[in-house]
């Protein structure tokens, strides 16, 4: 019983978190840049504006897709606030970017399709890292499950900080923020238009940035697993992290789609694999000892 | 052989505000080939200057471009004073200089802020432009308008800067150069920036002149060429050297841009300390003579050319235009295939396209 | 890794932008606004209308009008640099945009500013 207050309480408020912290980027990022910015709340004015207009689409099985990506992202931003399986977590949160990158392909415009195409070479980059994570969760508290991770006294980030590195630059990619807005653009101007989102209007636009909001807080909410014993500084560092990307995105230019996988592979999951190593010889000696 | 799909680059495209299209044939994101489409922008100035009489002509060529408008004017006046011929007064020469290189100055900032924009480097975007905002308001205290300065007259030019405004105007640009000079630096020495353009888009030396190129998109190729070297206006007095690089990349192009845009800045104060007293326009006589002239003016894209013939009569029997893009545009057929589909825009904005102004 | 220098100083910096309905910008003396006529000093002579590039100016002599097309001007101040009388001043302050065409008619002899809607311009022969 209570599970279900908590889930449903978390669908209705993470959005509000999520809109919130959208409009606090967009207002940070303009004072980085020298200017005034919108209003706090104009990603809600956005939202209700774009719920007005037209319902417009490219093909019907996009629609299919996005309601997907909505159905699937609040799905897996209840097993965090469940605090269930982490790998499950990681799974699902994979199939919402299938459905995305689907939705892009279910239309015939090619800046769709191109979009569609690099938001798969994103996946590929930052899926390996959030399995690495998954599996260092599990070499150090020996269970998948998220509620170990808060009954767990010692924190991950004590063991698992390369992970965590790895885990900040897979975020400037989940964030859609430069060097790495390559799918879609939210702010700069894009060679590829809107990329992915191109083919969307209206309703199902809004449908997207409401999943997009839910995205936030997810995978903020990941970065706070690393300190979860207590929660408050967990929030801490994840909001730290999240000002931290908006200066990452401020001082650097977009960069290919080639030189991301090349550098997530190289840095990210080597850190990763480096970790886990580290981690099993570690545990293997004190098991001998 | 990957499947091949024909993405269209433009006529509306957030990266390239201007009605160009380029039709890229992609093989996954690598282009192939690219086929450009010219002509969304035609508005028929040329065959209105015809109908106009002369001297309301300026205000019309100011508006084939927005960002060179001064120059256009300018060159519009220098070719018709050609017609007599007229001699222009020395100030005249060098208030009209003075305000080609503050164009320039704002033209290379609105470029090298468009340029990093193309990268996705939006806070540098920003920086350029807040720079910008400082010469625009230069221009529009000596000159009347941000945009459309409205200055040349046949014969001279029609507003004149006096102490006060010269020595705001000093002010301001060495404020500026300075600013220019740190975010250049910047700009130049940043790791992304190096990756997105360094031999990107390359254009050798036998290419850029068996194509024609002219402007920094030349000179960034090696070619040391300029048309601001014939020493029209104040230019033969004033020390100027063309700056090149050599590299044909993006990333010279840049390089050149940023250089040319603190040259401009110290011709401009040098032409500021040498400018003399004296008339600013000179009275033309009558109606231009039957008679044809041709002028070349660097504009900030490169050279701009304007023909004029006249019939005696107070209209111009025929006007001629040929803008920088215009020669410009072949050399995309060179550069694009065998770039990436994430680098069509800077290369594409590398060559400063100005499609109005190609189009007329 | 120097941008980030810049973006620090911004931050803190405060914006170098105005919110600009709120806090407009004071234009320079030198800045070409609109045009308008003092009705005293014109006299009707057509140097104006004849030199505008734009034909933005009319003037109906039986009426003693001077008629300005507002959406037509481009503000090149040639008609102020060719009146004889100093009757044609160039205003600073920009005009607000508007949504319909119309015609600002100066009625010569102490006639005020009177603003006419016209559904169309009249389009002449160039």
């Amino acid at each position: 019983m209570n599970a279900w207050i908590i889930a449903i309480v978390t669908v209705i408020v993470a959005p509000f978190i999520g809109g919130f912290l959208a409009g606090i980027d967009r207002r940070i990022t303009a004072r980085l840049q020298g200017r005034f910015g919108p209003p706090i709340l104009q990603p809600f004015y956005d939202f209700f504006k774009l719920l007005g207009k037209s319902k417009i689409a490219a093909s019907r099985l996009q629609l299919m897709w996005i309601y997907a990506y909505l159905v699937l992202m609040i799905t897996a931003l209840l097993f965090l606030v469940l605090r269930l399986d982490i790998l499950l977590m990681m799974f699902i949160l994979g199939f919402a970017g299938v459905c995305f990158a689907l939705g892009g392909f279910s239309s015939r415009s090619p800046y769709s399709h191109l979009g569609a195409n690099r938001e798969l070479m994103q996946m590929l980059a930052y899926e390996p890292v959030l399995l690495f994570l998954a599996l260092g969760v599990y070499a150090q508290n020996g269970s998948f499950l998220i509620s170990q991770i808060y009954a767990s006294p010692t924190p991950l980030i004590s063991r698992l900080w390369p992970i965590f590195i790895a885990l900040l630059v897979i975020l400037t990619i989940k964030l859609r923020k430069s060097p790495f807005d390559l799918s879609t653009s939210h702010h700069a101007h894009q060679e590829l238009v809107k990329g992915i989102m191109t083919e969307y209007s209206g309703p199902y636009y809004a449908l997207i940035e409401l999943t997009e909001w839910y995205e936030i807080v997810l995978v903020l909410g990941i970065v706070s697993l690393f300190v979860a014993n207590p929660l408050w500084v967990g929030i801490i560092i994840a909001l730290a992290a999240y000002v931290l990307e908006l200066f990452v995105d401020n001082i650097t230019a977009r960069m290919t789609v080639g030189w991301m996988v090349r550098f997530v592979w190289s840095v990210g999951v080597t850190l990763c694999i480096l970790n886990l190593i580290w981690f099993w010889v570690f545990a293997a000696f004190k098991g001998v000892s | 052989m990957a499947p091949r799909t024909i993405t269209p680059f433009g006529p509306q495209h957030p990266v390239l505000p201007e009605p160009i299209q380029l039709k890229l044939t992609l093989e996954d994101e690598k282009v192939v080939d690219v086929l450009p489409a010219i002509g969304y922008g035609h508005r028929g100035i040329e065959k209105a200057c015809e109908l106009n009489e002369y001297p309301k002509n300026i205000y019309l060529c100011e508006r084939i471009c927005g960002i060179c408008s001064a120059i256009h004017g300018m060159t519009y006046c220098d070719v018709v004073e050609k017609l007599w011929p007229l001699e222009i007064p020395p100030r005249a020469k060098y208030l009209r200089t003075i305000w080609a290189e503050m164009s320039r100055t704002h033209s290379h900032l609105l470029w090298l802020g468009l340029a990093v924009d193309a990268l996705g480097f939006e806070s540098m975007f920003m920086q350029y432009w807040r720079i910008r905002e400082k010469v625009l308001d230069i221009l529009e205290m000596t000159a009347g308008h941000r945009v459309t300065q409205s200055v040349a007259v046949v014969g001279g030019v029609r507003r004149d800067i006096d102490d006060d405004q010269k020595k705001h105007c000093i002010e301001v640009l060495k404020d500026v150069r300075k600013e220019a000079e740190a975010l250049n630096n910047v700009l130049v020495n940043d790791y992304t920036v190096k990756a997105r353009t360094v031999g990107k888009g390359v254009l050798s030396y036998d290419q850029a002149i068996a194509l024609g190129c002219c402007g920094p998109h030349l000179r960034a190729s090696g070619v040391k060429e300029d048309c601001r070297q014939l020493g029209y206006w104040a230019y033969g007095d004033l020390s100027f050297e063309p700056i090149t690089a050599p590299g044909g990349d993006t990333y010279s192009r840049v390089a050149v841009r940023c250089g040319e845009l603190l040259q401009a800045i110290d011709l401009q104060l040098e032409a500021f300390a040498k400018m003399p007293e004296g008339d600013i326009a000179a009275k033309p006589k009558g109606s231009p003579p039957a008679n044809e002239a041709a002028t070349r003016i660097e504009q900030p894209r490169g050279e701009l050319f304007y023909y004029a013939k006249g019939n005696g009569t107070r209209n111009l029997e025929r006007l001629r235009v040929r803008t920088p893009t215009y020669a410009n545009i072949p050399s995309l057929l060179v550069m694009l295939p065998g770039c990436e589909m994430a680098d069509v825009a800077i290369i594409v904005l590398s060559i400063d396209p100005c499609i109005s102004c190609t189009e007329r | 890794m120097s941008m980030l220098s810049t973006v620090v100083s911004n931050l803190f910096g405060g914006p170098a932008t105005l919110m600009y309905p709120v806090k407009p910008r004071e234009p320079h003396a030198r800045t070409r606004g609109q045009i308008a006529l003092n009705e005293s000093l014109c006299d009707g002579c057509g140097n104006c209308a004849r030199r505008c590039p734009a034909v933005a100016i009319e003037i109906v002599k039986e009426k003693k009008q001077w008629i300005l097309y507002p959406d037509r001007c481009i503000i090149c101040e040639v008609c102020a640099d060719a009146c004889n009388r100093n009757a044609i001043e160039v205003l600073p302050k920009w005009r607000t945009p508007f949504y319909k065409r119309e015609q600002i008619v100066f009625q010569s002899k102490g006639g005020k500013e009177v603003k006419e809607k016209a559904g169309e311009c009249p389009v002449e022969e160039v």
